[in-house]
């Protein structure tokens, strides 16, 4: 679909625009900003269904031409186009890590592209401090603590090119690059900013999702929403767009379905899954959505889902079930049909982390009869 | 034991390269015999005592902080090759083993020099599916993913690991393949999506294997050489009307 690029420039023409853009977490702090911001009497329109290339934001923004507040989800190449014709109040950014390499190339090559469209900017930005490559291409920010996994994609500074030097969670560089200070934190239960900190309840699970929760308190602060207001927003989500849903199968057994596309977000459901004995369904498909190039479950530490059922679905099922027997897991199906695979594991519960396409293929269905 | 190095993780490691050590030590693993991952930290010095080095690809400056430090080692890496070891890279990992090396800001520097190849930036960027066709009968064809803009010749000496023939039309070479090492550009990860290619490199340190019981990586492969070729054969039609 070709766009003319005015329709989005018109689209957006005399509304506040706030953009968020990160690898992962990106739909749920949209979800949580847009909350926070309504809660404060704005009028919020939002693609909050993580449709968020150039064709859904012109979806979502023609359909409701009355919002004077804009808050949009953007792909993070997308976002150095949005910059050159839109005039944001604000950008929100979370960590970047490797994903769809065979569409954005190298995490470094975005890092470049994001510098440049940075610089000389008239907008505020809350980002992420966690992140070497996100810090040195924006270069000056609101700083929110995400506690990232920044190691395996930043390993060198983008600054210099030398291999930056990790101790404790933080990084700095003897080119003088570092890690600034952040005012803003969180972790289970909390929010900290400058120094004082917040009970925060989410509805929603995860225990990352009070990382993405702190870049939209942040950001709601930096666009004059109370903190107390915006907290309260948050905790009473119940749902961040649709990239979390359930389904039951046939024999009334409950499968959770959740978007996993890369390294980090499976490293979210591997964390989520620890505390209890779900089985796991792992679905990758190929299309050009979901990355053509899987090897990026090589990246993906299964092995600490040692000891329970997998299984291994979608169009590249035998590159998963590979995967996984290296891991010493040994999966019980390997089938393209995620629900079919998911009925043949034998646990009270399921988790099924869906690529992209698989995702949003299970999200668009209405529930058949034969998967109650 | 059989010893496999996996050289700088946390730099080279951009496309689940660690798979490559991996598969190595399963297959060994699962004949029976013993085999011990040892990661090498940048920072920490190359051991001599490896029976399989593996190299694997990283961004630009990964690359160049890499191949200065590798560069210390290079005495140390050729003499354990001379004396039996294999060596095995992929991506940023073959070009570094070449004599010269272009980056893409157009600045060259000289590689370890192990393998006659230069290296320089392609007119544009290669990704997608890969299927070469190797000389080799119990090496067959090779599957792999390739994502890189670079084009690496190599010298009048050195052979190729195989021909291109998906994608099709574009009659290039693939790789490296020497008494000593192997390279290519092939991502997947190589070893564990072409577990013949596993075994030419284990079976050079360790002599002849055991067969092992068909398993997912021999389904894999043969289910992407077919899905290559069933790509490939569209546009051979198309070409005849």
């Amino acid at each position: 679909m070709a766009l003319d690029p005015d329709i989005l420039t018109d689209l957006l023409l005399d509304r506040e625009l706030v953009l968020v853009s990160a690898t992962n977490g990106k739909t749920a702090t949209t979800s949580m900003l847009s909350a926070a911001l309504a809660a404060s009497g704005r009028a919020v329109v939002s693609n909050d269904d993580g449709s968020n290339l150039a064709a859904g934001l012109v979806a979502a923004l023609g359909a409701d031409l009355t919002s004077t507040t804009a808050v949009l989800e953007v792909d993070e190449a997308q976002l150095v186009t949005l910059l050159e014709s839109c005039r944001p109040r604000m950008v929100v950014l979370g960590d970047l890590s490797r994903d769809q390499l065979d569409r954005h190339h190298e995490v470094r090559g975005l890092t470049t592209r994001w510098h440049e469209a940075f610089a000389d900017r008239a907008f505020d930005v809350v980002a992420t401090n966690s992140d070497p490559n996100v810090v040195w291409a924006v270069g000056d920010a609101v700083w929110v603590d995400l506690d990232g996994v920044h190691g395996s994609d930043s390993p060198t500074c983008p600054s210099c090119g030398r291999v930056l030097a990790s101790a404790s969670g933080s990084w700095s560089c003897a080119c003088g690059f570092v890690r600034p200070a952040a005012g803003v934190r969180a972790g289970s239960g909390w929010v900290e900013l400058d120094g004082t900190r917040h009970p925060l309840s989410l509805k929603v699970g995860g225990r990352w999702q009070y990382r993405n929760a702190a870049l939209a308190v942040a950001a709601a602060r930096g666009l004059g929403v109370d903190t107390t207001t915006a907290l309260a927003a948050i905790g009473d989500i119940d749902e961040v767009g649709r990239r979390g849903t359930a389904r039951h199968l046939r024999d009334g057994r409950r499968i959770d379905v959740v978007l996993a596309k890369n390294p980090a977000s499976w490293g979210q459901v591997i964390e989520s899954v620890e505390s209890d004995s779900a089985a796991v369904v792992v679905g990758v498909n190929d299309e050009l959505a979901d990355g053509t190039d899987p090897s990026w479950l090589w990246d993906v530490p299964f092995e600490r889902l040692a000891g329970r059922q997998v299984a291994a679905a979608g169009t590249r099922r035998l590159d998963v079930a590979l995967r996984l027997r290296h891991a010493g897991l040994d999966p019980v199906a390997v089938e393209v049909d995620p629900l079919v695979a998911a009925a043949r594991l034998d646990a009270s519960g399921v988790v099924l982390g869906a690529s992209y396409t698989m995702f949003h293929r299970l999200a668009a269905q209405r529930p058949r009869a034969d998967w109650w | 034991v059989v010893r496999v190095g996996l050289v700088y993780p946390e730099l080279l490691g951009t496309y689940g390269d660690r798979g490559n050590a991996v598969a190595l030590i399963d297959r060994l693993v699962g004949r029976g015999l013993t085999a011990e991952l040892v990661e090498i930290a940048i920072g920490d010095p190359i051991p001599e005592e490896i029976d399989v080095y593996v190299v694997g690809g990283g961004e630009d400056d990964s690359e160049v902080a890499a191949l200065e430090e590798l560069r210390t080692y290079r005495g140390r890496i050729e003499s354990a090759l001379a004396q039996g070891a294999q060596i095995v890279a992929v991506c940023a990992g073959f070009q570094m083993l070449g004599s010269s090396l272009t980056t893409t800001r157009g600045q060259t520097v000289a590689g370890l020099d192990l393998i006659d190849a230069r290296t320089r930036p392609a007119a544009g960027r290669l990704a997608g599916e890969v299927l070469v066709r190797t000389d080799l009968p119990e090496l067959g064809d090779v599957t792999g993913f390739e994502n890189h803009g670079m084009s690496t010749v190599l010298g009048p000496d050195a052979a190729p690991l195989g021909t291109v023939i998906v994608p099709e039309h574009e009659s290039r070479t693939e790789g490296y393949l020497g008494p000593a090492a192997i390279a290519t550009y092939l991502h997947g990860p190589v070893l564990a999506r072409n577990p013949a290619l596993a075994d030419l490199v284990l079976a050079r340190v360790a002599g002849p294997l055991a067969p092992l019981p068909e398993g997912y990586a021999d389904q894999l492969h043969q289910e992407r050489v077919a899905h290559a070729l069933a790509s490939a054969r569209p546009s051979r039609r198309w070409r005849r009307r």
